[in-house]
């Protein structure tokens, strides 16, 4: 090595950052002393809600153990298309979520609202009268998902019935799969379309809107909160952060969860979590509590226990401890893919946030 | 021609321990600097690298800055008045330290000290042939900013910061005899009270001593010995410094070697070394080198000092047009 580049390397060595332990014996009295605290929720619920699922998160379809998905699909018909032959329904399945769900397509009778409609309700204020789409038993036609796209020949002659009531379509699954299809919503590259031919001439027909909607066929076990999606289950979690000093300064404060997947619907290995703010008292709205999302964050399936950064909210409610009410936690998107995770909510497993944080420290001498 | 003597200290390890560590006096160390009636403006730069060690550990600080600025305008003949700019006490430093063993791994305090006290001071110089009378009144003004910071992985994840406002004054005063053979110097600081706002503290110092005793030997060639007592134990350096400087010409330049030490709570020794280039019709350019140890117990450190001065002079004269109508 020359000795120019053996001067360079001193003077690099010398504008390089150390941590070396240098000097600490005049600061040892002043820094704050550090503690770790450990707290349970003071108050702990589950709750699931009919969610408006829309199909932003795509038109799931399918039926299991766990929940049944339907489609509800409308299109902007004129009488013109009246006495139309050769008439498809044409889905495009995401090649995400495929499954070879066998369904049956059936004309609606109750006018739906593509932002509002869930399981029970057709829109905002008006409820099906049968829970899950009111619809005539009329079959338009059924069929199979395919995995390019899946064509679905409808009766022509009942195809008519639908120029009556305008109210759309709904699409209901027949057999039993483990997993549901999605397909690409009317906003996607793919929309779902129809095909129709009118006196020599070909029309496609787009949607004006579109909705999948869903139900549960399980109940949850009162031992374990829960965190699911498309019914969106949330976990109302409250903490009394009394045990933090007021002079602490946090350095870390992660909420720990613990999942119980063999007993869950959790077919994804990566998955979204949620932390939603509570900005009204839950005991008072309960599942209507209005809500802002504080964090998303991603986890995996194997991950024995879920840890989340919450040190911002935990300073946030330490400033404003009126405005502690808590949090939810859910799977995020909301609409998405129906699934749900158990969370163990006893003794060392139950939730908890772990507080690490310093005191304030001394001033100069 | 004028020596000055340079000796500045910055960034400690130390500092922590002590509410400041002081600078070397200024003007007390350049008494030709008074004994010429010229116009003057000095301002140095600091180029600073420090070695800190602690049993095994090593650790390496640099910090660049101005250091001080001084301006001097001589009137009636033998009245000087001046005013100056530079720093009182430096409250710097930067440690990591894991001293408290975390409750969880990983974690390190980092704490970070800027800024420190300043002088805005006011000079007055009377010379009465070979002796020079002087007193200086500082007004001081700072800020200084702890941070302390928890840190995991060059992330920071926690800090608190504790600030600090002083004001505060202290006078110096003193004389400097200056004879064919010798000269001997002495000055004294007093008065000195610093005041912390925010925390409501009050500090009042105790004063400083300074004798400078200079022979010369030959032209050109001095050996100068110094002593300096602190009595307030709040600063650093402490109480007695002994001092022994050597001026010599040699490459047609002045030159000077300085040695020193401390025999304190905080053993010191330094050597500076300081070189004069004479810029014509100018002033003067003094690179200068300084290397300090400290140590007690077993925290030591070794302070690299490259500075650059930089001395402009006028003689106040009436000037004489030499060109137009």
């Amino acid at each position: 090595m020359r000795i120019k580049d053996f001067l360079f390397f001193i003077f690099l060595s010398f504008l390089t950052c150390n941590i070396n332990e240098v000097g600490k014996e005049g600061i040892r009295e002043r820094v704050g002393e550090d503690s770790l605290v450990f707290l349970n929720p003071a108050e702990s619920e589950k709750i699931g809600k009919f969610y408006p699922c829309g199909g932003s998160q795509g038109l799931f379809l399918g039926k299991n153990d766990f929940y049944e998905c339907r489609i509800l699909l409308n299109f902007l018909l004129d009488t013109s298309f009246k006495n139309s032959e050769n008439i498809k329904l044409i889905l495009y399945p995401n090649s995400k979520y495929f499954s070879s769900v066998r369904f049956n397509i059936y004309p609606l009778i109750l006018e739906w609202n593509e932002n509002e409609v869930t399981w029970k309700l057709a829109s905002a204020n008006i409820r099906w009268v049968n829970y899950g789409g009111d619809y005539q038993n009329i079959l338009l036609g059924e069929g199979e998902v395919k995995e390019d796209s899946t064509i679905i020949e409808l009766n022509s002659r009942y195809f008519d019935t639908l120029f009556q009531t305008n109210c759309g379509i709904i699409l209901i699954p027949q057999n039993s799969t483990e997993r549901f299809v999605s397909f690409y919503s009317r906003t996607e590259m793919k929309p779902p379309k129809i095909y129709l031919k009118k006196n020599g001439k070909d029309t496609t027909i787009y949607l004006v809107a579109n909705a999948y909607i869903v139900d549960t066929l399980f109940e949850i076990s009162k031992d374990y909160l829960s965190i699911g999606s498309g019914y969106p289950f949330f976990s109302y979690l409250k903490f009394d952060l009394a045990k933090i000093p007021k002079e602490a300064t946090i350095i870390t404060a992660d909420l720990f969860l613990y999942p119980e997947i063999d007993s869950s619907y959790f077919p994804f290995d990566t998955n979204e979590i949620a932390i939603l703010k509570l900005t009204k008292n839950y005991s008072v709205y309960k599942e209507n509590t209005s809500y802002e999302i504080f964090k998303r964050t991603l986890f995996l399936k194997k991950d024995s226990i879920i840890k989340i950064d919450i040190k911002n909210l935990i300073n946030f409610w330490r400033n404003k401890p009126d405005s502690n009410f808590g949090l939810f936690v859910s799977l995020y998107p909301f609409a998405s893919y129906p699934r749900f995770l158990l969370l163990k909510n006893q003794d060392e497993k139950a939730p908890k946030v772990e507080v690490f944080y310093f005191l304030k420290p001394k001033e100069r001498l | 021609m004028n020596l000055l003597i340079l000796y500045l200290l910055t960034q400690s390890f130390f500092n922590p321990i002590f509410l400041g560590q002081e600078k070397d006096k200024f003007l007390f160390k350049r008494e030709n600097l008074f004994f010429t009636p010229k116009t003057k403006v000095f301002f140095s730069l600091s180029n600073y690298f420090g070695l800190g060690m602690a049993n095994k550990e090593k650790r390496v600080i640099f910090n660049f800055q101005p250091e001080e600025f001084y301006f001097f305008i001589p009137f009636l003949k033998t009245y000087q008045i001046g005013l100056k700019l530079d720093e009182y006490l430096n409250q710097e430093y930067n440690i990591y330290s894991q001293l408290k063993n975390f409750k969880k791994e990983g974690y390190f305090w980092h704490i970070n000290s800027k800024g420190g006290i300043y002088n805005l001071g006011l000079i007055l110089a009377k010379t009465f042939n070979n002796f020079l009378l002087f007193g200086e009144v500082n007004f001081n003004l700072g800020n200084n900013l702890e941070i302390f910071a928890v840190e995991k992985d060059k992330n920071i994840f926690a800090c608190e910061t504790i600030s600090y406002n002083y004001t505060g004054r202290n006078f110096k005063s003193g004389f400097i005899l200056k004879l064919e053979k010798f000269s001997f110097g002495f000055q004294t600081g007093f008065l000195k009270e610093i005041k912390e706002r925010k925390w409501s503290k009050r500090y009042s110092l105790k004063p400083d001593f300074n004798i400078l005793f200079t022979l010369y030997l030959k032209n050109n060639l001095q050996l100068s010995s110094g002593y300096f007592y602190q009595k307030d134990t709040l600063l650093f350096p402490l109480k007695n410094t002994f001092s022994l400087s050597f001026n010599f010409s040699f490459l047609n330049r002045i030159n000077r070697i300085e040695l020193g030490f401390s025999l304190n709570k905080v053993k010191r020794i330094y050597l500076g070394l300081l070189s004069e280039i004479v810029i014509k019709n100018y002033g003067s350019f003094y690179p200068e080198l300084s290397i300090d140890y400290h140590k007690k117990e077993n925290l030591s450190e070794l302070l690299f000092n490259f500075k650059f001065n930089i001395l402009f002079e006028e003689f106040w004269k009436k000037r004489i047009r030499r060109w137009g109508s």
